[in-house]
């Protein structure tokens, strides 16, 4: 058995691609491309395959990982990439496949970028917003109760462009020990300060604790 | 339409999936490349629309044509239309999201008549115009199939031409004639006069339906040279019959969520209420070889690992265990599950039912349809309650807890008893569960009963009798649950609102047009779903139009009342039904197609059981 790790992009019309549903696609897809892919064993037998991180029904991805095991220790990877891409939904992209270097639980933080359709006129508020040093938010937890937290001291990184529209790169908690949402912080932003205003998240890198691309 | 407003649309909305198109194996063409466009519109959602195999076999077969480019069509919820108007945006096909407006043809397939308003609210947002007449030359030419088409009158306004049977060639043989049309300059009239020519076509504008002083129809005029009757079409051969090799799967989770093999059509067994028993004769199977062939190669282009046989009752299949055998032997290596849908267990070798048990099984389900012999009869329904408790029996010593009964309320003939019969039945199966000493142990048996209403339809022995009215099915359902003496019995019933007004188009006429029309522009659409329906918009619509519901329901039909329908013919004769008909109120049966043929008119075709040696002759 050898373990595979596959790098992949999930763009365009791929964003309205729910998870669940990307999870039946990527069974079907594996399948359709005739790969030796190791399946669980027991009485329901099924297509082993791992995914570092759900993306929100809307992103899109410029890195996805999903992990998948081959029956055959011997197994190459070339042409792996080819295969899956030729039996790939539109918006489904992959760009690598090779063994694992670290686990999928050494996921910390995601890098997002967001675009505002905005005509570049809510950056300044979006700099101050995200440097106010407070940024409340509320988030249900799993009891159901409505808990205020405070993300502020959570964002790594950030930083702003505007042109025609407003970009904001910003680096959050990812995985086991803690997610934050991006659009949590944006809809909360926006609601003040632009409700109708559209936006687009795409996620760009899933980073390990030293935050390096996770691979 | 601009990609940005687009995605904007889309992310407002519930499951922006469904109107994105990209699926693998959907057909992309070059516009430019092709010279006839078909929008293949399903009037329902997309899940519930791409889970029919209709449209999978038919968008394949244009799409194998260089010259078509098929695309699909599906009915946007309100989220969705509020978002195109107000972008402006009109229906648009999923492949290319261009305006169907500018297509050649727009189709429909009828599956069932509650979609009726479905189809003009999908051509209005297209902003095509409704009626048929008020369509110019430039407009698509608008062409409707499926089941329904068998008596589609109250959408005769709207449509230029009904596709009666089965579609595989016909649909093709007319697109041809329509581009030599377009190549020799004739227009509309010409094209629909000539297309009233081929076999299987019927152009509703060019018959003149008269009526009585009572309201029933007197005559049916056919002009233009058009048949006196046109006949439906169907394949003769289906294991030269086209099936896809490949299906779109789609990227977002629908209804039936697998692949689908189709093994044979029609149904040798004569229920007197269902109408597909009868529109889709004669019984016409695909060898087992053919079956085994395209379902792998189905199963290679999807990458499902689920495979569901299809047909109108499985078991009736000849050459079932030869067929399963076969599949077996590699679905199991390829971890794919069969499934068999309207299993009948009684038929069934033990062994076969451990290995069909070894891939996923949908449950214990029979449909007596009925609560009691007598009332079994009348339909024609050849279940016996001693089959259903000796299959039970079977089930529950081989660990199974729980069975699913379907039945039907408000048949003809049907009394209180035979409501009372159906609690009676159940609490029997529940009794009999703990009467068995090898039972599995530590598990409470549970019972479902399934109760939808009877409605009369078309080209059935039935299609003379009345309709009972909404009052009568509220109180026969409460007869029902007050019947119901167990607590492991469950009890589900059909909405009766949506029920009546399905009685009243499947048996309905022409003049229901301005209903239909009247009811969509008061807002009724999505008629199928409980949660959209509206009787009241339904019955202000009937109101307004001047005409009664219960003249289409209600009444009963002299065996010599024209129908509406009486100019369609699906090779079932008259007669046929009539005998058949006066047998049920005699409470008699009638043998299956295998057993003895009953003469109904489908051996025109030449094909299928008709012509197969039977073993026993009654
Ligand atoms: S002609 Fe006879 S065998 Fe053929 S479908 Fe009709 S009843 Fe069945």
């Amino acid at each position: 058995m050898k373990n595979v790790r596959l790098f992949y992009k999930k763009t365009g019309l791929a964003r309205f691609v729910s998870h669940l549903d990307t999870m039946r696609c990527m069974t079907r897809l594996l399948r359709r491309a005739n790969l030796d892919v190791w399946y669980t064993e027991g009485f329901n037998p099924h297509l082993y395959i791992t995914f570092a991180m759900p993306l929100s029904l809307g992103m899109t991805s410029e890195y996805e990982i999903a992990d998948i095991r081959f029956n055959d220790d011997g197994a190459t990877l070339d042409g792996v990439c080819e295969k899956l891409n030729e039996n790939s939904p539109e918006g489904f992209h992959f760009f690598a496949a090779s063994e694992p270097v670290k686990k999928l639980s050494e996921l910390k933080f995601a890098k997002y970028k967001a675009e505002f359709s905005d005509g570049g006129a809510l950056k300044e508020k979006l700099e101050k917003f995200l440097s106010s040093g407070e940024i409340s938010i509320e988030k249900k937890t799993k009891k159901g109760e409505i808990k205020t937290i405070d993300v502020a001291p959570d964002i790594e990184k950030f930083s702003l462009e505007a042109g025609d529209e407003t970009t904001l790169d910003i680096t959050l908690p990812a995985g086991n020990d803690k997610t934050v949402k991006p659009e949590l912080i944006i809809n909360k932003f926006l609601s003040q300060a632009d409700p109708e205003c559209y936006y687009k998240i795409t996620r760009t890198l899933l980073l390990d604790g030293e935050k390096m691309p996770l691979k | 339409m601009e990609k940005a407003v687009f995605e904007k649309m889309l992310s407002r909305v519930q499951k922006p999936g469904r109107y994105c198109g990209g699926e693998i194996n959907s057909a992309v063409k070059d516009r430019r490349k092709v010279s006839v466009r078909f929008a293949f519109c399903f009037p329902d959602t997309y899940e519930i629309g791409m889970s029919h195999l209709g449209i999978k076999i038919l968008y394949s077969i244009f799409n194998e044509r260089e010259d078509i480019w098929c695309e699909r069509v599906f009915a946007p919820l309100d989220d969705m239309a509020k978002e195109m108007k107000e972008n402006g945006v009109p229906l648009f096909a999923l492949e290319s999201r261009d305006s169907i407006k500018d297509f050649d043809f727009i189709g429909f397939t009828l599956q069932y008549e509650l979609s009726y308003t479905n189809v003009l609210y999908m051509l209005d947002l297209a902003g095509v115009p409704l009626r048929a007449k008020d369509r110019d030359e430039n407009a698509p030419i608008v062409v409707a199939g499926g089941p329904c088409a068998c008596n589609a009158e109250p959408l005769a306004g709207f449509t230029d031409i009904f596709f009666l049977g089965e579609g595989e060639k016909v649909d093709l043989e007319v697109i041809d004639l329509y581009k030599e049309c377009k190549k020799s300059g004739w227009n509309k009239k010409e094209f629909l006069r000539k297309a009233a020519q081929i076999e299987g076509v019927y152009v509703p504008s060019i018959y003149d339906v008269e009526y009585n002083a009572d309201g029933t129809v007197r005559a049916i005029n056919a002009r233009d040279g058009a048949p006196e009757k046109v006949q439906k079409r169907i394949e003769n051969d289906m294991d030269k019959a086209y099936y896809p090799e490949k299906f779109i799967v789609p990227s977002v989770e629908i209804v039936h969520d697998r692949a689908v093999e189709e093994i044979f059509r029609g149904c040798i067994r004569g229920c007197r209420f269902c109408q597909a028993g009868y529109i889709y004769r004669p019984v016409r199977e695909k060898s087992p070889d053919v079956i085994n062939r395209q379902a792998r190669s189905l199963i290679k282009s999807t990458g499902y690992d689920e495979i569901s046989l299809s047909s109108l009752s499985t078991s009736d299949y000849r050459r079932l265990e030869e067929l399963l055998v076969k599949m077996l032997s590699w679905c199991d290596e390829e971890k794919v599950s069969l499934s068999l849908p309207s299993l009948r267990i009684d038929n069934f070798s033990e062994e076969l039912l451990e290995k069909v048990s070894s891939v996923r099984k949908s449950g214990l389900t029979f449909a007596p349809e009925a609560g009691t012999q007598r009332l079994r009869d009348v339909i024609n329904k050849n279940i016996t309650e001693e089959e259903i408790m000796r299959s039970c029996t079977t089930a529950f010593r081989g660990g199974y807890s729980s069975v699913k009964l379907y039945f039907m309320m408000g048949l003809p003939t049907e009394t209180d008893e035979d409501i009372v019969g159906i609690a009676d039945l159940a609490g029997r199966i529940v009794d009999l569960y703990y009467s068995l000493p090898d039972r599995k142990k530590g598990m409470a048996v549970s019972v479902t009963i399934s109760v939808a209403n009877f409605v009369p339809k078309p080209f059935t022995p039935f299609e003379f009798e009345p309709q009972i009215s909404r009052e009568e099915m509220i109180r026969r359902q409460a007869l029902l649950k007050e019947s119901i003496k167990s607590r492991k019995i469950t009890f589900n019933y059909h909405e009766n609102r949506t029920s009546f007004l399905e009685g009243v188009f499947a048996r309905g006429d022409r003049r229901l047009a301005d209903v239909v029309e009247r009811a969509y522009k008061s807002g009724c659409r999505f008629d199928g779903w409980d949660e959209f329906f509206n009787l009241e918009k339904w019955l202000a619509a009937f109101e307004g139009c001047g005409i009664d519901p219960a003249f289409y329901t209600a009444r009963t039909r002299e065996f010599d009342e024209l129908m509406p329908w009486d100019h369609l013919d699906y090779a079932i004769s008259k007669d046929f039904l009539i005998r058949e008909n006066k047998k049920a109120h005699g409470g008699k049966t009638t043998p299956n197609c295998r057993e003895k043929c009953a003469l109904c008119g489908a051996n025109t075709f030449g094909e299928g059981v008709c012509f197969e040696k039977r073993q026993t002759v009654l």
